[in-house]
């Protein structure tokens, strides 16, 4: 536990709310006692306090789903009657998930399973089960994380799976008769490049994220709304503006960069045929960064084998 | 994204962007930072981050497509209405199918408005120079022939009825029990004789009810008809069909007498069905040789009983639409039912106030467009887990404490909130046991067992 990092101010806020958090949260049956519980508070706000503002922490204490949080603490550590109440609750809902998410009956299961692998435990470190629940910290739904950990078990298991299977086909695919890369990028592309970061630098997180949800990810309008949490028409209306507007700002940027209004156009029309194979390429590429938590569960296992 | 390709379609919809747009959207170093927490991500689906912090992830994921990856995959199941567009669920209840079924229906009804007329007058003639052979049962008898459940395609039936009518001996022998009857319901047993084979129908039909929704009553009574009060002694019941037998309606079948045109009111209850006639045959009526009830069943005071008893509310009547209690079933948190056995299931829209999708298609569809951005938001995140029936009556239960009540076969539902002194049910209800319509026992996540001695109306925490 991380209650040792804990501020002062943080510890005079747990203490206060400990009583009424821990009563709220009806974990003693099932393990927590008070004074685990609030350890548990000094973690997650310890966590919490690190990124934001010492004066939203009472807040934030006071907006966990304290419940879930005990039953999910009590879980990890291994107590029978929470894996009860636990798989009650979620064994179901697990599984539907994972079906939705893989879309097919033994992958989802073989999704859902692996899953519960990592929320027993079955890696030990110090002979003791390190179990995924662990860093479920209450600020969500319990139900909401683990459809949070399943999708991104899946897409870690489809990063995996992919890059074998590029090793394996890469020179079934004529990879080593490829021309060489660089014939791309005219001094004309940097330019509409630059124009093209220019123009969506300025653009909001928000819009950005509808761009690149609509037309990189493929995803519905319906589906944006829901990740956003915003109407479905607010979505479309918002992407109409953005595809109508961007095509003007762009031309815009380029005409500041010396281009005339020919050549602006002509430069994104030319682009337009010759991105088609590169954009491919771009949206098979590995993005840079590592998987998802599961970095953390191997740092631990190297950790409990060093 | 790398897992999904850009569709075709999707330009279509909206206007297009310069590739370089996706291309630099793309950009290298996207997903420089580490990927937001679980729970992070977890509230930020579910409005619950600070707005500090929601702009941080919002421009995280503005970088990186497996976050909004993730973010998509993990959004809840429930997304019968907005994410169908992705989805090819295949099941009745989608709205296509809805079209399409309702554009048949139409077909069917238009098809099946020109069978009757036709029947009716080549009938009208026949029947002026022929006379049955005996057809004449006590309206009893036929209910309880009709509880005998024997199947016949309905224009089967009716083709054998011409047929069998066509062939009788003018003047029959006395088979036909005909009463003198008075001009305003004269044919209305004539119709029903001629739309309905099932006696069982005929027999229940007579002292039916006189609504508009008669595509609902007809059927409703062919549920209803072994329960149904019976008919005074001294009320005689057509029987047009010697070898007629009851036919219990298939749930497609809604459709198509949903469709049949409605025909001004008329004055008796028999007349309910022969509303459903576009032309009620008066003097065919006289001449079919079709008895019919009459006097005591059709007073007013006796119409009304039978309104009341075997027709209690418009909802009601849908139980009896597919002729048999549906079954229930709750898929990725959707209330479902079929009244097929379970060949077909169609989604129950419960909070929008009752109703399939077949109902909401005829009531409702501007409504949901409509709908606010609050109702909409509910619907999504409301999950089911749980469905009890007994019966028409339904109980069913989910997510969030939720827990609804239907006493007619799904058509309406009302809220439920166990409560008693002052402590109200928590948690997700997971299970749901109602022996009877009125004991039951709502059991939660958090370990609450609720029960009621009262169809819901008082509970106890146990």
């Amino acid at each position: 536990m991380s209650s040792d990092k804990a501020t002062p101010a943080l510890q005079s806020v747990v203490n206060d709310l400990l009583a009424e958090l821990h009563a709220k949260a009806a974990c003693d049956k099932i393990g927590i006692t008070r004074e685990t519980f609030g350890e548990i508070l000094l973690e997650v706000g310890s966590k919490y306090a690190a990124s934001a503002p010492p004066d939203g922490v009472r807040s934030f204490l006071l907006s966990l789903r304290v419940e879930e949080l005990g039953l999910a603490r009590a879980c990890a550590a291994g107590n029978n009657a929470a894996w009860e109440i636990f798989l009650t609750r979620f064994r179901e809902k697990l599984y539907l998930s994972a079906l939705r998410i893989a879309r097919e009956d033994s992958a989802a299961r073989d999704l859902a399973d692996t899953l519960y692998a990592d929320l027993y435990g079955t890696n030990a470190r110090e002979g003791q089960r390190v179990s995924k629940l662990a860093s479920y910290t209450g600020r969500g739904s319990l139900e909401g994380w683990l459809r949070t950990v399943l999708a991104q078990e899946y897409v870690n298991r489809y990063r995996r799976t992919k890059r074998l299977v590029s090793l394996d086909e890469e020179s079934e695919d004529g990879v080593q008769f490829r021309a060489p890369e660089s014939e791309a990028g005219p001094p004309a592309d940097s330019r509409l490049a630059q124009a093209t970061d220019e123009v969506l630098a300025a653009l909001s997180a928000e819009d950005r994220t509808v761009l690149s949800g609509y037309y990189l990810d493929g995803r519905t309008l319906a589906e944006i709304a829901r990740m956003l949490g915003v109407h479905e028409s607010t979505i479309s209306r918002k992407l109409d503006k953005l595809a109508k507007s961007l095509r003007k700002q762009i031309l815009t940027a380029l005409t500041r960069r010396g281009m005339s209004r020919r050549q602006a156009e002509e430069a994104l029309e030319v682009d337009v045929r010759d991105l088609q194979v590169d954009i491919r390429r771009s949206l098979a590429q590995e993005p840079p960064a590592s998987a998802f938590s599961e970095k953390r569960v191997e740092a631990r296992i190297r950790e409990g084998e060093g | 994204m790398v897992y999904r390709t850009i569709k075709e379609g999707v330009e279509s919809e909206m206007p297009k962007v310069p590739k370089i747009v996706r291309e630099r959207l793309q950009a290298p170093g996207a997903a420089a930072d580490s990927h937001p927490d679980p729970d992070v991500l977890t509230s930020f689906a579910e409005q619950s981050l600070a707005t500090r912090e929601r702009a941080a992830v919002l421009e995280h994921l503005s970088r990186c497509g497996e976050c909004r990856e993730v973010l998509a995959l993990a959004l809840p199941a429930t997304e019968p209405v907005q994410a169908g567009a992705h989805r090819a669920t295949g099941s009745w209840g989608s709205w296509p199918a809805i079209r399409w079924a309702f554009a048949s229906a139409g077909l069917v009804a238009i098809a099946l408005f020109g069978f009757v007329q036709y029947g009716h007058h080549s009938e009208a003639v026949r029947m002026a120079k022929n006379a049955p052979p005996a057809a004449t049962v006590q309206a009893g008898k036929e209910n309880e022939r009709g509880a005998e459940g024997r199947s016949e395609d309905q224009f089967k039936a009716k083709t054998d009825q011409s047929s069998q009518i066509a062939a009788a001996a003018p003047g029959g022998s006395g088979m036909l029990d005909m009463d003198r009857r008075e001009p305003g319901s004269a044919p209305a047993h004539a119709e029903v004789a001629k739309n309905y084979s099932s006696p069982a129908v005929r027999g229940t039909l007579a002292h039916g009810p006189r609504q508009t929704g008669q595509w609902q009553q007809q059927n409703s009574n062919v549920l209803q008809a072994p329960n149904a009060p019976r008919p005074s002694p001294e009320t005689k019941q057509i029987v047009s069909l010697p070898d007629s037998n009851t036919r219990v309606p298939a749930a497609r079948e809604m459709v198509q007498v949903q469709s049949v045109p409605e025909a001004g009111p008329t004055s008796s209850a028999g007349a309910v069905i022969a509303g459903n006639a576009p032309q009620p045959l008066r003097e065919a009526g006289s001449d079919t040789g079709v008895s019919r009830a009459k006097t005591a069943s059709e007073t007013p005071s006796a119409l009304s009983k039978t309104e009341q008893t075997s027709m209690p509310m418009q909802g009601r009547s849908y139980q009896a639409l597919a002729g048999t209690v549906p079954i229930w079933t709750i898929t990725s948190g959707r209330l479902q039912r079929s009244f097929d056995r379970g060949s077909s299931w169609q989604d129950v829209d419960v909070f929008s106030g009752g109703g399939t999708s077949l109902e909401l298609a005829v009531a409702s569809r501007k409504s949901r467009k409509d709908s606010s951005k609050a109702e909409n938001k509910e619907a999504i995140v409301r999950v089911f887990r749980t469905v009890a029936a007994n019966g028409v009556d339904v109980w069913a239960g989910g997510e969030g404490a939720m827990l609804y009540h239907s006493q007619d076969a799904g058509a309406h539902w009302t809220q439920v909130i166990p409560s008693a002194d002052t402590v109200t049910l928590t948690g997700d209800v997971v299970r749901l046991e109602f022996p009877d319509a009125q004991r039951g026992k709502v059991s939660t996540s958090t370990g609450e067992v609720w029960t009621t001695t009262d169809s819901g109306q008082t509970w106890r925490k146990q």
